[in-house]
């Protein structure tokens, strides 16, 4: 069986690796992808610790991080496109209308 | 041979994420999110939770990421290829964030988790996962469940809302 | 298997029910005759949010057996809680039909998102699950990015959406990884099995514990605008329509503030001195960094977010005060939320009546004479700004005062202190926009932009509400303190 350790290490990594995509990237669908990646990284977390605890409550919340992304992607990706047609900008820091 | 398999599917995770992250063109990087998520999925069936490795394919490489893909391909995106990628305080993030994984790590190494209870819903075994999921997800968790059709509703108006109005320009 | 078919307790899910089932409504009265008149929309929305406030109201506290397994809690607690939130609700409907420039948009769509909004809001605030928690923010969070950027041909309120969903989900992403590491150190996601396994099992503070916590604390942090997480703040504020702002500035404080509570008054006694210092440097930061930027502000809206990011501190203070256990901290709690709603409402709505089409008053400079110009507005908003500011006999100052000695009570010193300290610094930007009204002459401005037109009688309500509350807090504040201090009963 894979250690508990393993499935912790594996999350932070991956939450590490999408806050640091956040942070960096000027691309607004980047950030959003990063996100993604960040919501993923808390679903390892769950499963392993689920496994550990052999309790299916950490395995149901998996699902509803899974529902809650879809649902961000849908509006961020609106709001995305609205804002592109309106300004055919697509890189944050050129979002300067107000004081960042 | 678990172990075997965990490691190539954690080197596929992180292999692809981080190529994800550096990545110009965000079609591409979308498509190695696929690839990520498809890793994830095998990671899930070795963790036992196969309806969630289901759904990780099903919903999130399927659904969601065809979704961004689709959203990229009406965007201009080509110009943005050729611009600058990176913040200007880039450094300053990634310094940010090391410190932050740092602090994870030294927490998460001390320990203090329980010992490894036993997994009723293995693969192959009746009750199996799915079944299991089923039933906690609608005696235990029936009301977040039916809650959650709130949050579809209301994000789906939203998205909606948003895009109407392009429409009726 | 047989899936029993579940308990269902109709009275408590009532208020919940009301509002959801009319933000369909609305929806679905907007699609079908969209010709009909935007006031009828209104009206209708305005009814749905009082009979769920009657309905609250006539609902008694009910038992753990009728809580859903701790997934929808109905106590003392949660009634209020739900009081406040309706009653903000109310007054952004308020607002928004009084606004000039929201006249154009699709009243189905702007309104069911309000009300949908509103229902993640309560959600969030009555449970003790995490998972609950977690559900009920994103529904209000998701209506309300999409709310920020509602007006069309607005490039403002685009970025404002915009900047406002990628830091709120990057916010998410803290808030949930906060919940897996709470869930795999103690095995639950429900705060009281939480509370139990900590003093029971041997690992009772187990550093992961602790981590989860904060990054929990991060995620709430970021809704509730607490430092160093409010940057966002004055940003979205000012690019969101007037209405969606007043909305904003209190509606989701209040909901995540009250998980807030929840989840220090279940785990906080145990999570020990941490805590306690990280609550500490949160509220003097908050507060300092609002009340400071504040200063230096010219837009109306950006003072007022700051403003706000103010009152958040002072609250935080309530919060480690809680953390040590103080009943009297929640009681107090609960009454400042809601005086700041009624305050905050109503400074808002002179912004919304001061403007005209087109052009909103939003420039400080906007508001020189309007003592002169149109003296009844200038008198709610000195009303307001003296009540923020928490000078006597205002409900401001009454909230104020119940809060810091609930803090004095439990032990501290230095933190009510600052907390005084800052409400001294605030004065002068509350009271330079006084000044300003009173004692400048108008500018080339048109002396009289005539009255609100269709909305003006909804902008009258609203003020003549909140301006009566204010003041009805100030002067006999006891009885509703009682009513407050009597909804801290939690069933957990």
């Amino acid at each position: 069986m894979v250690p508990l350790t393993h499935y912790l290490a594996l999350g932070a990594i991956l939450f590490l690796i999408g806050a640091a995509g956040v942070l960096m990237r000027r691309n607004a669908i980047m950030i959003l992808l990063s996100i993604e990646l960040m919501l993923n990284s808390v679903n390892i977390t769950f499963v392993g610790f689920a496994r550990q605890w052999a309790d299916l409550t950490g395995q149901v919340f998996a699902i509803f991080v899974i529902a809650v992304a879809a649902c961000e992607a849908a509006v961020g990706l609106a709001i995305l496109i609205s804002l592109n047609r309106d300004r055919q900008m697509m890189n944050v820091d050129e979002i300067n209308l107000l004081k960042w | 041979m678990e172990l075997a398999f965990f490691y190539l599917f954690a080197a596929g995770i992180v292999g692809a994420s981080l190529l994800m992250v550096t990545r110009a063109n965000v079609i591409h990087a979308a498509l190695l999110l696929v690839l990520a998520f498809l890793f994830m999925a095998g990671l899930f069936v070795l963790a036992g939770a196969e309806f969630l490795a289901g759904v990780q394919i099903l919903i999130y490489a399927g659904g969601i990421m065809v979704l961004y893909l689709f959203s990229i391909m009406l965007m201009n995106v080509g110009v943005a290829v050729r611009l600058r990628q990176w913040h200007r305080q880039s450094v300053l993030a990634l310094a940010a964030a090391v410190l932050l994984g740092a602090e994870v790590w030294a927490v998460l190494g001390r320990g203090g988790y329980p010992g490894a209870k036993a997994w009723g819903w293995g693969l192959g075994q009746t009750p199996g996962n799915v079944e299991a999921l089923g039933e906690v997800l609608y005696t235990k968790f029936l009301f977040p469940f039916e809650v959650a059709s709130i949050l579809l509703l209301a994000a789906m108006i939203g998205a909606i809302v948003l895009a109407k109005r392009e429409i009726t320009r | 298997m047989t899936i029993p078919f579940p308990q269902i307790h109709w009275a408590y899910l009532l208020p919940v029910l009301l509002v959801v089932g009319g933000a369909v409504f609305v929806l679905m009265w907007d699609a079908f005759f969209p010709q009909r008149e935007r006031s009828f929309l209104v009206t209708l929305t305005l009814a749905v949010l009082a009979s769920a406030l009657g309905a609250s109201l006539a609902a008694q506290p009910g038992s753990e057996a009728a809580s859903m397994g701790g997934m929808y809690l109905y106590d003392g607690f949660t009634r209020f809680v739900f009081a406040l939130i309706l009653l903000s609700s109310f007054f952004s409907v308020l607002l928004s039909a009084a606004q000039r420039s929201l006249e154009e948009v699709p009243a189905g769509d702007y309104l069911g998102l309000i009300l949908f909004a509103t229902s993640g809001m309560m959600l969030m605030a009555a449970t003790r699950s995490l998972l609950m928690v977690f559900v009920g923010l994103e529904i209000f969070s998701l209506a309300l990015y999409v709310l920020a950027g509602f007006l069309r041909g607005q490039p403002e309120g685009n970025e404002a959406a915009l900047k406002y969903f990628l830091l709120g989900s990057f916010a998410s992403g803290f808030l949930l990884y906060g919940m897996a590491l709470i869930f795999g150190a103690t095995g639950s996601v429900d705060l009281m099995e939480i509370a139990q396994r900590l003093t029971t099992s041997p690992p009772s503070r187990s550093p992961a514990f602790l981590l989860g916590l904060g990054f929990v604390v991060v995620g709430l942090g970021f809704k509730v605008a607490a430092a160093p997480f409010y940057m966002w703040t004055p940003d979205v504020y000012e690019g969101s329509p007037t209405a969606v702002t007043a909305f904003m500035s209190v509606g989701p404080k209040v909901a995540a503030f009250a998980a807030f509570f929840r989840l220090l008054l279940a785990v906080g006694p145990r999570a020990g001195a941490e805590l306690d210092a990280i609550l500490w440097v949160m509220a003097v930061l908050t507060m300092t960094a609002g009340n400071v930027s504040a200063i230096w502000q010219s837009n109306i809206k950006r003072m007022l977010a700051y403003s706000s990011i103010a009152h958040a501190g002072y609250i935080l203070v309530a919060l480690a005060a809680v953390r040590r256990g103080s009943d009297l901290a929640t009681g107090s709690f609960l009454f400042y939320m809601l005086v700041y709603a009624l305050m905050n409402m109503g400074a808002f709505c002179v912004v919304v009546a001061a403007g005209a089409r087109g052009e909103e008053r939003t420039r400080i400079e906007d508001y020189a004479g309007l003592g002169y110009t149109r003296p009844a507005l200038a008198a709610a908003m000195a009303l307001f700004m003296v009540s923020l500011a928490g000078i006597p006999p205002t409900g401001g100052f009454v909230a104020k005062f119940y809060l810091f000695s609930a803090a004095v009570k439990v032990g501290f010193v230095w933190l009510p202190v600052i907390a005084v300290l800052n409400s001294v610094v605030s004065v002068s930007y509350y009271l330079r926009l006084v000044v300003l009204m009173y004692m400048r002459e108008p500018g080339e401005a048109p002396a009289r932009p005539g009255l609100l037109g269709p909305g003006w009688s909804y902008a009258l309500a609203a003020l003549v509400l909140a301006a009566a509350g204010v003041l009805n807090f100030g002067i006999f504040p006891s009885s509703f303190f009682e009513l407050a201090l009597r909804s801290t009963l939690l069933l957990n």
